[in-house]
């Protein structure tokens, strides 16, 4: 079956807590996060950067299907819409792309100008309307399963002229969501699952009961999803592998493989 | 992620790393001022631009899986804080960077246990206060464990000391150190956590607290109510023994002052009067009214 054919379609948004967001801590990231308030958060200064020079509206990022594994303190997981997206809600694009404006998107030829990097971003550029279809067909095309757009390896032809081998990495090649800030509606990306490890949920936990801002029942609410919906990774190991690999599971549970 | 100013260098001692260093720590320091955290580290090669971050504590710089590579260190050090650092011990595969935030080391220090202070003064200070260490995953595990019982131990010798009169600034310090260690049953926290709230008085973080760490532990809040009392009776009553209080089954606040000390015999057993269920002519469940 294709995944794009399945109503309770496993192809989740993820989102980690890097880079780190200028004044708030990871704890009132996380609290937002659950909460659907990520309104609230400001933009990071290179992500403004980024959002100036080419042109896209103030948005929140996800990446679609990949735990990036640079972002590997916590790693969140959302449920998307797949219907009720409008032009305007924002964009998708097969890269990174606050890493292309910064120069850490390898390109043919090596060295391209703010105005190249804007077209090329313009070219690949696609609106939500139907992302889950445009997404499966990208798999589809470069991979010969999920497993490997997954595990971060190369597709075959990519974004061209997108450099699809090193010193290029999978910032290069993994599909990045956008949804503008001005549209954002809490229920069109919902809060699925949270990999951390112990001390991190502990943390967090003491953090709601003794520390946060927040009302009696607000609290309760942020515990009993914590506890209902958290994947605790052993401290050996970073978040982001253990979420890239039940990724990984979900789709073949399923019999979902493109 | 954290970004070192001073390299720290990787040992070759059998692992072919020489010229390795230890570039930077997976982990904020804002929000983690007074934890205990292990963190994977990044990592930079003599003669190489890139960044290596660990994924897993089995890193080696050949392995793809275990491993991100950032191409330039400002490619990595976007997503990162600086901590300047001045520690110079070397990092093994396997280890974690293991960074004490300045209110944690303030309160271990408050403990005043003499061998973990001194294991704690002897790490030299990073930036803001921060502290660094390099340590097998097991072993921060253990030490975490280790430290947990200190002070579970320091918070109980407090209260027991204080007759559960007050709560000394040594005993907030052991309860803070307990919360942020990471490795602390969340059961010994919260029963800690009542008796300090129930000591200071403060009905409505205690209430909160009941409430929340018996979601957390999935008991009811009269259950998790009813081991607080216990603890606190077996703290005050040390030396009576756990089953003699038992049977006494009181959760009462009694002081271990001579009665001399009191101006009329009921207050002997105080109760904050705003506390659900420990207040003024409350029954417990055996029928014992608890406040004559």
């Amino acid at each position: 079956m294709k995944a794009a054919q399945n109503p309770d379609l496993p192809l989740p948004w993820v989102s980690g807590l890097r880079p780190p967001t200028p004044g708030k801590d990871w704890r009132e990231a996380t609290a937002a996060w659950i909460l659907g308030d990520i309104g609230k958060l400001p933009s990071g200064k290179r992500t403004s950067q980024a959002e100036t020079g080419l042109g896209i509206e103030p948005s929140h990022y996800w990446y679609v299907l990949r735990a990036e594994r640079q972002f590997g303190y916590t790693v969140f997981l959302s449920r998307a819409s797949i219907d009720g997206w409008l032009k305007e809600s924002g964009g998708m694009t097969p890269f990174d792309s606050g890493g292309l404006w910064h120069g850490f998107i390898p390109a043919n030829p090596a060295s391209i100008d703010s105005e190249t990097k804007k077209s090329l971003f313009n070219r690949y550029n696609r609106s939500l309307i139907g992302w889950p279809d445009a997404f499966c067909d990208y798999i589809a095309a470069n991979y010969d399963d999920f497993k490997g757009y997954i595990q971060g390896l190369p597709p075959r032809t990519g974004s061209p002229p997108i450099m699809t081998s090193p010193p290029s990495s999978a910032q290069a090649w993994t599909w990045e969501a956008r949804v503008t800030r001005k549209t954002f509606r809490p229920e069109q990306v919902q809060p699925l699952k949270i990999y951390w490890h112990l001390a991190e949920s502990d943390h967090f936990l003491n953090w709601v009961e003794t520390a946060s801002r927040y009302d009696d029942p607000v609290q309760e609410q942020l515990t009993a999803w914590v506890l209902d919906s958290q994947e605790i990774c052993p401290t050996s190991e970073s978040p982001a592998i253990r979420a890239g690999l039940d990724l990984v599971k979900n789709l073949q549970d399923l019999g979902i493989h493109r | 992620m954290i970004w070192l100013d001073d390299r720290i260098e990787v040992s070759e001692e059998g692992q072919g790393l020489q010229g390795v260093y230890a570039w930077g720590i997976d982990g904020d320091l804002r929000g983690n001022e007074a934890r205990m955290q292990g963190r994977l580290p990044f990592l930079t090669q003599v003669d190489d631009a890139r960044v290596f971050a660990a994924r897993t504590t089995n890193w080696d710089l050949d392995s793809k899986q275990n491993l991100v590579v950032f191409q330039t260190e400002a490619e990595a050090a976007q997503h990162g804080t600086q901590l300047f650092s001045q520690s110079k011990t070397a990092i093994l595969p396997g280890q974690l960077v293991v960074l004490f935030g300045p209110r944690f080391v303030t309160n271990i220090l408050a403990i005043e246990e003499p061998h973990l202070s001194a294991w704690m003064e002897a790490r030299k200070s990073a930036q803001s206060g921060f502290r660094i260490v390099h340590l097998r995953t097991e072993d921060f595990e253990n030490l975490a464990r280790s430290i947990s019982e200190v002070a579970k131990k320091c918070f109980d010798r407090e209260v027991q000391r204080l007759g559960g009169e007050k709560l000394s600034e040594k005993a907030s310090a052991a309860l803070e150190v307990l919360r942020n260690t990471g490795h602390a049953p969340v059961y010994d926290q919260a029963i800690r956590a009542l008796v300090a709230e129930w000591i200071q008085q403060k009905p409505d973080l205690y209430r909160k607290t009941l409430k929340l760490t018996a979601l957390r532990l999935r008991k009811s809040p009269e259950a998790l109510e009813q081991d607080a009392k216990r603890h606190l009776d077996i703290l005050l009553h040390k030396g009576l023994g756990p089953k003699t209080v038992t049977t006494a089954a009181l959760p009462v606040r009694r002081s271990v002052r001579p009665r001399t000390h009191r101006t009329s015999a009921s207050s002997k057993y105080r109760y904050p009067n705003a506390l659900p269920s420990w207040r003024k002519g409350h029954k417990s469940e055996t029928g014992n009214t608890l406040h004559e």
